[in-house]
């Protein structure tokens, strides 16, 4: 019955969001208002559809309802609850629910926070969002539906990859489609603005939060997905520049560009075509990401299933394009600059810059992704480019970006002057100089690996000089005590500190990977009792022991770290082998002992019998600041993202005035 | 103004220009040829400079067993062409098939991924030696036929 119940409300849903499209198209070109009311009460009741529909799935999986061929295919009796619960978008179809629920809860919110506002806009924006409902409600209904039933029910389920059995699991996949999906609230407010013609920045002002949001979401995504594969596939790295890595890549990068572009927009009026462009990319992109990561078409470590649905989101891929690029074309009489770009060197022109080289990132990305088919396509015969393609073109890139973040803040708008820059980067120069001798003689030689950490000295100093200059000027000017400034100084600007907060989190992240070339392997052979060493560190290995719970036998190797003659810590790498037959092969479970300096990360290969094993020993320094980064970021996010009274007060006005005229 | 613009257009290009000569210098110096197994027999037959260059390969791994050493590395494997069957097949049926088609023995020191094993799939990237062995510093796996929907729930009961 319940199973029933959620196809059905996925068919209500597919059928509701096509009468949402059509009512609320028709309804702003006939001028009812009527029957736009009607199609905005249709679209927040999608909201609850798609609610329940989610629900409904995650019942089948708690009530182990095996007769459902998607509860079958992920789950089992031995499954521990929280992972039944995850185990809803371990696999395609679940995936697509929850795009759709997503999609549907942030386009219910959308029309009820636009009640009032935008009112010339929000039926095409409504529209828009109905038919992207309808697309991935049709995808389930037709090709993958998640409540498809079996003929015979089986006994039991085939349960969960052991892979997804990890707290990755739920911070993983659900933030990367929280992200995906806000983006599809500013391509539907910028669609709107062109079909409607009223190409002010109003589509920037309103949906601002929804693009931070997203962006925010997708760095979590992509952060939280290094360190899964960090502790769970167990090689040793993090980032392994696999197809469905780049994937959920790009949007992050052409969301990042998007999101500095659309400040000069905000702040200058120009930009605009530009943005529109970035709009529909960054859009497209996350289509390509679920695309990649759905349909199987990429070789990839991911084991994602094959399916049929490759060509459908290829096609849905290639009308968003093709809207978003032919409105466009079609309103480029429309999209003038309100000013032109006065010099070289200038905020705007550092910002501009960062577009570049972010798009220039996304395209080598692509490019990498791409390249195979381009080649077999022209010269016959396959060619690929591999991890050193993507780190050679990414770390001089990266190192751009790294070093515009630090100048970019501090430079005058409009045009920069010697005193100004001199003024300016004095300090910051002045810390980066310190720090090339500094850096050196604790022996980091590496050109490349210098560099960056000089660079991120350098963009640490201007973030921290600017908050020491706005303190000391709020401070003179008020009288408040330092500490009062500052807070005062950061909440009043929110989004301008916000914004600086998150790129400390980012410096942490450049500092993370710059210990990469540090990184220290080295695989050895050992019986109970036996020492390596590595790095400053020996490691004894104590002894294998075996045991086994409801679900898995484990063979676990016991060994001890030790610094000198210190012990620092037991760490216990291991191999698992799941009872489910679905499941008959050992999972590696790699041994980790982290500090800020360095991680010791070890990688059984094999035990024997005798207790003989195998392993991988490798020191990752600086590991852990990738994983600081991410609350860093969460802090600047939270910074930016809170209400802000000024801005409230601001877009209040413009929205009475909006709806003056709409009255009038 | 126009000569305002055209400086902005020289540095965009300059940029633009930059990054596209590091995107072919990198792209013509890290290229590795990617093959079928059944491809690179037939490459080596009739161009023997083939065994200077790294390839990169993928196919399915045929062994019954695999094993490495006593402690899971030195990995020997052989590898044969992916066929469209292994999407729907069971994949001991495959095997069969696939045996008795032409295979490249590869041999792998290091730790393997979990998903490897027979009758999943691997990409190996290395060189192919003038004895005939695939020696291999990379390996990437995936297993298409473990947890996707390879068997249809009336064959389960027969097992693999």
């Amino acid at each position: 019955m319940v199973p029933l119940l959620g196809y059905l409300t996925l068919v209500s849903t597919m059928i509701v969001s096509l009468y949402v499209a059509i009512m609320s198209l028709v309804g702003v070109r006939l001028g009812k208002k009527s029957m736009i009311a009607s199609a905005e009460r249709a679209a927040i009741s999608i909201g609850v559809l798609v609610i329940i529909s989610y629900s409904t799935l995650l019942y089948s999986f708690l009530a182990r309802d095996f007769s459902v061929k998607y509860v079958y295919e992920y789950s089992n009796r031995a499954l521990s609850t929280i992972y039944t619960i995850s185990a809803t978008w371990a696999g395609n179809n679940g995936s697509l629910l929850m795009w759709a629920t997503f999609l549907g809860i942030y386009g219910a919110i959308v029309i009820i926070q636009n009640q009032h506002r935008n009112r010339e806009s929000m039926p095409y924006v409504t529209t828009i969002l109905a038919l992207i409902v309808f697309f991935f409600t049709s995808l389930m209904v037709f090709i993958s539906n998640p409540f498809e039933r079996l003929p015979i029910v089986p006994a039991d389920g085939q349960g969960l990859n052991p892979m997804l059995h990890n707290p990755g699991m739920y911070l993983h996949p659900p933030t990367t489609y929280l992200g995906y999906v806000s983006f599809a609230i500013p391509f539907a407010f910028a669609m709107a603005a062109m079909i409607s013609g009223k190409l002010g920045d109003m589509w920037i002002r309103t949906t601002r939060r929804w693009i931070i949001w997203g962006w925010f979401w997708l760095t979590v995504g992509n952060l939280v997905g290094a360190w899964w594969a960090y502790y769970t596939l167990g090689w040793g790295g993090y980032w392994g520049w696999d197809p469905v890595e780049n994937s959920s890549f790009m949007p992050w990068l052409v969301a990042s560009a998007f999101m500095h572009s659309i400040m000069i927009q905000e702040k200058k009026g120009m930009l605009k075509i530009w943005n529109m462009a970035l709009v529909t990319l960054t859009f497209s992109l996350t289509i390509y990401g679920t695309l990649i990561t759905r349909s199987g078409i990429v070789n990839s470590v991911h084991t994602f299933s094959q399916s049929g649905l490759g060509p459908y989101l290829g096609v849905f891929l290639f009308i968003t394009l093709a809207f978003g690029f032919g409105m466009l074309i079609y309103r480029l009489p429309l999209l003038k600059s309100d000013n032109e770009l006065d010099s070289i060197i200038s905020r705007e022109s550092a910002f501009l810059f960062n577009n570049i080289v972010l798009l220039g990132m996304t395209f080598m990305v692509l490019w990498g992704v791409t390249f195979p088919f381009i080649s077999e396509a022209v010269t016959g015969s396959k060619i690929t480019v591999g991890a050193p393609f993507y780190n050679q073109m990414a770390v001089p890139l990266g190192m751009v970006l790294l070093f515009l973040m630090g100048f970019g803040p501090l430079i005058a708008w409009r045009r920069a002057t010697v005193a100004n820059l001199r003024k300016n980067f004095m300090y910051p120069l002045g810390a980066a100089m310190i720090a090339i001798p500094t850096i050196a003689a604790i022996g980091v030689r590496n050109p490349w690996v210098l560099s960056v950490l000089v660079l991120c000295v350098f963009t640490l100093a201007t973030i921290i000089f600017e908050f020491y200059r706005g303190t000391s000027a709020r401070h003179r000017m008020t009288g408040e005590d330092i500490l009062t400034s500052f807070t005062n100084l950061v909440w009043r600007n929110k989004r301008r500190y916000g914004g600086y907060i998150v790129h400390i989190g980012l410096v942490m992240v450049f500092f993370a990977i710059a210990g990469g070339p540090y990184k220290i392997e080295k695989d050895v052979t050992m019986k109970p009792g036996d020492v390596a060493s590595i790095g400053s560190y020996s490691i004894k290995y104590i002894e294998s022991k075996e045991f086994e719970d409801a679900e898995k036998a484990t063979q676990a190797a016991v060994m001890t770290i030790f610094r000198g003659d210190r012990e620092i810590e037991t760490i216990t790498p291991r191999k698992e082998l799941y009872s489910s037959a679905q499941m008959d092969q050992p999972w590696t479970r790699v041994g980790v002992r982290s500090n800020l300096k360095e991680d010791i990360y070890i990688i059984p290969s094999g035990i024997d019998a005798d207790g003989t094993g195998g392993f991988t020993l490798i020191i990752n320094p600086l590991m852990q600041w990738l994983w600081v980064s991410g609350f860093v970021v969460f802090l600047g996010t939270m910074i930016a993202y809170w209400p802000d009274p000024t801005e409230k007060r601001r877009l209040a006005a413009i929205y009475a005035r909006q709806e003056a005229i709409s009255e009038a | 103004m126009a000569r305002k613009k055209t400086k902005f257009y020289v540095a965009i290009a300059v940029i633009i220009g930059v990054m596209g000569a590091l995107l072919y210098f990198t792209t013509t110096s890290s290229a590795v040829y990617y093959m079928k197994p059944s491809e690179l027999i037939s490459k080596v037959k009739n161009d023997k400079a083939i065994h200077e260059d790294r390839v990169r390969i993928g196919g399915l791994v045929v062994d019954e067993e695999l094993e490495g050493d006593n402690v899971g590395r030195k990995w020997e494997f052989h590898l044969t062409d992916e066929r469209g069957d292994v999407k729907n097949k069971l994949v001991m049926v495959n095997m069969e098939n696939a045996k008795k088609s032409e295979t490249i023995k590869i041999k792998y020191d290091g730790i393997v991924p979990d998903t490897f094993k027979a009758g999943g799939m691997a990409i190996v990237e290395g060189k192919y030696n003038e004895d005939g062995e695939f020696i291999a510093d990379q390996l990437i796996a995936k297993c298409p036929s473990k947890y996707v929907d390879v068997k249809r729930p009336d064959q389960v009961e027969e097992g693999i």
